[in-house]
């Protein structure tokens, strides 16, 4: 008899994808050749979790950035080494105190209504995200020092910044700043978090159907032609329908592609890629997930972790390497930093820098005074014992990032420190976090920009001001780069600085890298061309499937 | 049945009770656990400005002090207005509207075939051998035992996957309504199925069974149109107990198989504390309830005829 609980237990392991925040992201890998494309026919995508808005005005969740790219387009594309490359836009400028961007539109682009796209659908769109009353969660800090748009033409316009703002141009790349047709924002404002018609883009598909908890219907924009250089298939999609459909039990989805009742299928669980590797018919497509990786934050606002050593040898303690084997099957790669390879500026220098060292982390506790024993075997200095405490949400946890933390658990234990794993639920999670009530959290944050180093890394963006740095860091060296870096346009310098601040926080043990997020994807044969994009996002525009 | 049709408006107006009861449950059980609502309602992964914060709370009115917020929503659901969701940002009857459907349809036929179940396996058993009954016996505590999402899962592996026999998931006709039925049904045949067997083995020892035997009556006749009754009467006492597996169950059982509906709908808004939704979920489940009590006591009548013209009527 399935009680209460055990629903809800369910619920945590299917729910818990849904509600970290945006993007993740790499670069190449396309699914099959298999000879020129064919026009027609539907492929169905199966996915995890059904988004709970529609609107990527609003939405933060990464499944919305890719689902809504098939119907919505940006000013400009990221190309997969970083760089940016013109799509609705035909060029831009950057003014030299980089204050000021101005962009000239393509002039043959329509959104699916039939309204044409110009520089008022622009300052619209770009209105819409800072409106309080949008109640952004995401859009609205990706546009950042946003203050005004200025149309300076039908087709040309120049946003103004109150601040320069380099993380500008990859902040438009991305599906959150894309544009909805200004009549839908017009008529429908009330009802744009409900996708399917209400949803008009200039995107490659058209948002047809949305059967509320089962599937969406994209269908073909025959008018399509405003790709961005880069897209191997330069016009309309091939397929006619894409169909996507919502099983949130790992067990399900794969089942489905395996019996070919879906195409692709998104989020394979990493026990069961070696299997089906070597299953005909289906082929198993990987991107690494660019963006900060999963990895444990240190609280450096209060004992122990304010010590650097005590930070070292919490870091020496944990294999990283054994634990990232096992608990994800082979198939994830340990991290060393506190970027994902995949991500632009990502620094080579801190791998091999640190180690597995249980030894060590036994010295740096003695020589911090931790050297008493209690009953339990736990180190204990004047009688206290070396305790902490992580702080979680089971219901946003995926199960095998839970076993990641058991298993550091047991490392710590062996050293003779005791983790707690304290489970919260989100409304009492939040303020205790805020507060800074903890030794560590854990927590990845998918997106193709470094400048993620100052959301996660800045002594501003402290938690309790809508940024995420856990380890409650105030480093002013850090600081001080990341400023720079936003402000400059350079791009080898901000890659320089950008280093500088990952080689830093990986000397000062601030956090404990743990592994590289993949985005694993079960292709049926009869599917082709399935590209990723930057942020490792599935991409369907040039998709083609078999008869 | 004049007697039985009078007690329908007294039922009806405590049903309004009910519902009140219900409403107010939700609302305290939402607000008085700790925590935040603006914090759940985002989520721990999303990184709030503090202005963001407000304006949340500004537009739910989740700054008002409680007293005040409850009335509001007393209000605004006698008018029939259910709000408008923290997390999807639609009204609730537009989240529900699509959802109702999926779910009755699960239920009913969930239903229908746990009544088949039990009844099929407790007419097949019963007055039987010891070793024919320990059997079902035993296949019924297993049905009642196995996790239906364990089965829901088992029942996919080999019959969808493995056989193609049945379509995976979603909703797309009848054939895909079987095997989650089925999975919700299972549990619920095999307690229903021990109820009808031990009613129909001790109503086979009662004196009117005797009578009928004596008559030259066949053991069909016996069981048709004596026994059996007897047996529906419990069922029929049970049905609230049925309504609520139907409804935990239908949370996992869409989950599952990735079908639309209340359960997957309110997975969510608990979780999200969403309180417009859960507290429209817990209204609507708690009509549920004071429908189908309403429609078993006039039913008892029909199914017992000692019970009609008994003044009063519905003693059960």
């Amino acid at each position: 008899m399935p009680t209460r609980r055990s629903f809800l237990l369910l619920s945590a392991g299917s729910l818990a994808a849904v509600g970290l925040t945006a993007c993740s992201s790499t670069s190449g890998g396309t699914s099959g050749s298999g000879g020129a494309p064919r026009d027609g026919g539907t492929l169905t995508f199966s996915t995890d979790v059904e988004p709970d808005v529609y609107d990527p005005h609003v939405s933060p969740a990464d499944i919305v950035g890719v689902l809504l790219r098939n119907v919505f387009d940006s000013l400009v594309a990221q190309r997969s080494d970083g760089t940016f490359e013109p799509w609705l836009a035909k060029e831009w400028e950057v003014s030299k105190d980089g204050k000021a961007y101005s962009f000239r539109l393509r002039e043959d682009v329509t959104f699916t209504d039939g309204t044409p796209f110009d520089a008022e659908a622009v300052k619209a769109n770009f209105e819409h995200v800072v409106a309080p009353a949008t109640k952004s969660q995401y859009a609205a800090t990706l546009i950042g020092p946003y203050d005004r748009t200025e149309v300076t033409g039908a087709h040309s316009l120049t946003v103004h910044l109150r601040k320069p703002y380099a993380s500008f141009l990859h902040a438009l790349s991305t599906t959150y700043l894309g544009f909805h047709s200004p009549k839908a924002l017009r008529e429908h404002p009330g009802e744009l978090a409900a996708g399917g018609r209400y949803s008009v883009g200039t995107g490659p598909f058209t948002f047809t159907s949305r059967v509320k908890g089962q599937k969406l219907v994209f269908t073909r924009n025959g008018a399509y032609a405003w790709t961005p250089e880069s897209a191997e298939n330069q016009g309309p999609a091939h397929i006619r329908q894409l169909v996507v459909t919502f099983l949130p039990e790992n067990a399900t989805r794969v089942g489905a592609v395996t019996s070919g009742q879906t195409d692709v299928a998104d989020f394979l669980p990493a026990n069961r890629i070696a299997t089906l590797k070597k299953q005909p018919g289906l082929s198993v497509l990987s991107h690494d997930s660019p963006g900060v990786v999963y990895q444990y934050f240190l609280n450096t606002g209060r004992a122990p972790f304010d010590e650097r050593d005590a930070r070292l040898a919490v870091r020496a303690a944990v294999d990283t390497e054994a634990i990232t084997k096992a608990v994800f099957a082979g198939q994830y790669r340990r991290a060393w930093g506190p970027l994902s390879p995949s991500t632009p500026a990502y620094a080579k220098s801190p791998e091999d820098s640190w180690s597995y060292d249980p030894d060590r982390a036994g010295e740096l506790l003695d020589g911090l005074g931790w050297t008493g024993r209690d009953a339990d075997g736990y180190r204990t200095k004047g009688g206290k014992r070396f305790s902490l405490t992580l702080l979680y949400v089971p219901a946003y946890t995926k199960a095998e990032r839970r076993t990641f933390d058991t298993a550091v658990q047991d490392a710590l234990k062996k050293v003779g420190v005791e983790l707690k794993l304290n489970p919260l639920d989100a409304g009492s999670y939040t303020p205790v976090r805020n507060r800074g009530e903890y030794d560590i959290i854990a927590f990845a944050w998918g997106g193709s920009d470094p400048d993620l180093l100052r959301t996660v890394f800045h002594s501003k963006s402290q938690l309790a001001d809508g940024g995420a740095n856990g380890s409650r860091l105030h480093d002013a060296t850090i600081d001080g780069w990341l400023d720079e870096a936003g402000a400059t346009s350079d791009p080898a310098r901000r890659t320089e600085l950008y280093g500088k601040v990952q080689q830093r926080i990986v000397a000062q043990a601030y956090t404990v890298p743990a592994f590289v997020g993949t985005r694993q994807l079960g292709v049926r044969q009869r599917a082709h061309g399935v590209t990723f994009d930057a942020s490792a996002w599935p991409l369907f525009q040039g998709a083609w499937v078999d008869a | 049945m004049p007697e039985t049709l009078r007690l329908v408006p007294r039922r009806l107006a405590a049903g309004v009770l009910v519902l009140w009861g219900a409403a107010t449950l939700a609302f305290l059980a939402l607000h008085l656990v700790p925590g935040d609502v603006v914090d759940t309602v985002l989520g721990p992964g999303t990184a709030a400005t503090p202005a963001l914060r407000e304006q949340i709370r500004l537009d739910y009115g989740l700054g008002d002090p409680l007293a005040v917020q409850y009335l509001r929503q007393l209000a605004d659901l006698a008018h029939g207005d259910l709000g408008r969701s923290y997390q999807l940002g639609l009204p609730v009857s537009q989240v529900l509207e699509g959802q109702v459907a999926p779910t009755v349809e699960l239920a009913l036929t969930a239903t229908a075939l746990a009544l088949l179940i039990a009844f099929a396996a407790a007419v097949l058993t019963a007055g039987r051998g010891r070793v024919v009954r320990s059997l079902a016996s035993g296949l019924e505590l297993l049905a009642v035992s196995v996790p239906s999402y364990w089965l829901g899962i088992l029942g996919l592996t080999f019959l969808s996957y493995r056989f193609g026999l049945l379509p995976a998931a979603g909703d797309s006709g009848p054939a895909a309504l079987l095997l989650p039925a089925l999975t919700l049904a299972l549990p619920i045949g095999g307690v229903l199925a021990r109820v009808v067997r031990q009613e129909l083995d001790e109503a086979s020892g009662r004196p009117f069974a005797l009578t009928v035997r004596a008559r030259g009556g066949t053991e069909r006749t016996l069981l048709l149109r004596h026994t059996l009754r007897h047996a529906a009467l419990p069922v029929a006492t049970l049905s609230g107990w049925i309504v609520g597996s139907l409804l935990g169950g239908a949370v996992l059982t869409e989950t599952v198989f990735a079908r639309p509906g209340l359960g997957r709908v309110l997975v969510t808004a608990v979780t999200s504390k969403d309180v417009p939704v859960v507290t429209a979920l817990v209204l609507l489940s708690a009509a549920a309830f004071v429908v189908v009590n309403l429609l078993v006591d006039l039913a008892y009548p029909v199914i017992d005829p000692r019970l009609r013209g008994a003044g009063t009527g519905v003693a059960v």
